[in-house]
């Protein structure tokens, strides 16, 4: 569950792949492609919600990468809640801090 | 990744290395090897020849005669970061050492393969442009004594002839009437730096700045003196208004590095943000 949700906050903040005009992947080493580490996340705090799934004798349901699809959402929105004071209500992911600083700069 | 091929051989003392590097047009200096490998596995540097000088351990030290605070070349950046003397006496070079890459990178990175690559981004060659320092090298034809301020002539270019090997950084002792700091933006996923900006202040007597060197690495072609900003800063008695002016001018006749990680225009801003950061945090240590 910490992977998938380091994987989301991953897509909405660091992971990026960029290219140039010509299609040469510019971001294809870990030196450009920032993947993070323990250094780059927060700490979790997990809960979880039981509920047996109907289709199986057993009900379990598979849980990897529960946390991707909503923890992207859930760092975008508290960026954006961030920058709400500026007007500013959508920003491309990742929110690197070049695009933070240019939204807020376009914005005064 | 598979380097081309090249030979090798161990310098057992500075004279060996010193011999064979001057023996062959085309040969390079292996140190710590954590910036000369990459490149010679991407086949953009193809030396014939690779002289490690990295078991010259007598070249590994950092020593205070009261008057100069000398530092062996093979001094690993985990030392300078780590070592009593260096943290007491040349404060502003170990705080700017602890924010090199990685611990890996540290412990096998050293100060003088760092001056001699001369990476536009690499954090050092600022600390010796701020505090003046000298780079000593050995040729077969002698020692040769370089000042800091015109070493860094461009992007991986210096001005260290082929045939010579750094032995020793000297920086001027530490002095209660200077305050000094270094403050970076990395670039996460290489430890890089985008900005970084060494900055020394200098009270003598009274409360307005009398001296002001700032040093800026990652922003231009090579790393350089904002002599602009070390006007503004003298006679200013330090308040933030006053200090946000002076960082205006980190980039004045500089052309701005712009990448994939910070524009020039993005850059440009961060080094005026970083250069008012670290003037306020040296003033700090200095009042402190």
């Amino acid at each position: 569950v910490h992977g998938g949700i380091a994987q989301g906050v991953a897509q909405a903040l660091y992971e990026e792949a960029v290219y140039d005009d010509d299609g040469t992947l510019l971001t294809g080493n870990l030196t450009t492609y920032l993947v993070p580490t323990a250094a780059e996340l927060p700490s979790y705090e997990l809960d979880r919600e039981v509920s047996a799934s109907p289709t199986n004798p057993m009900g379990v349901k598979g849980v990897g990468e529960t946390g991707t699809i909503a923890s992207v959402a859930a760092t975008m929105n508290a960026v954006i809640d961030g920058l709400s004071h500026y007007g500013i209500t959508d920003l491309d992911m990742p929110a690197t801090p070049e695009r933070v600083w240019r939204a807020i700069e376009e914005a005064r | 990744m598979i380097p081309a091929a090249f030979d090798y051989e161990v310098a057992d003392s500075v004279a060996h290395a010193v011999q064979l590097l001057g023996s062959n047009d085309d040969a390079k200096l292996l140190a710590g090897g954590h910036s000369l490998l990459p490149l010679l596995k991407l086949r953009v540097v193809r030396p014939s020849l690779l002289v490690d000088v990295g078991r010259l351990t007598e070249l590994s030290y950092i020593r205070n005669d009261g008057e100069t605070i000398t530092i062996g070349a093979l001094t690993r950046h985990h030392d300078l970061a780590t070592d009593a003397l260096a943290r007491e006496h040349a404060p502003l070079l170990s705080a700017a050492a602890t924010q090199i890459g990685d611990p890996q990178v540290r412990h096998r990175g050293t100060i003088g393969g760092s001056v001699s690559h001369g990476d536009p981004a690499s954090d050092l060659p600022a600390v010796l442009l701020a505090l003046d320092a000298e780079i000593v090298a050995r040729s077969k034809r002698g020692e040769h004594v370089y000042g800091a301020d015109g070493f860094f002539t461009g992007a991986f270019t210096t001005a260290l002839a082929d045939d010579e090997l750094v032995t020793e950084i000297r920086l001027p002792g530490p002095r209660d009437d200077a305050g000094s700091a270094y403050a970076a933006m990395s670039q996460k996923a290489s430890g890089y730096s985008i900005v970084g900006v060494a900055a020394v202040v200098i009270k003598e007597g009274g409360s307005a700045i009398t001296k002001a060197a700032i040093a800026l690495t990652g922003v231009g072609e090579a790393p350089y003196r904002a002599r602009a900003v070390e006007t503004a800063l003298v006679g200013n008695e330090g308040t933030a208004e006053s200090i946000a002016a002076a960082a205006a001018h980190a980039t004045d006749g500089v052309t701005v590095n712009g990448d994939i990680h910070a524009d020039s225009e993005y850059r440009t801003a961060m080094a005026a943000v970083y250069t008012r950061r670290a003037i306020a945090a040296a003033l700090g240590r200095l009042a402190g």
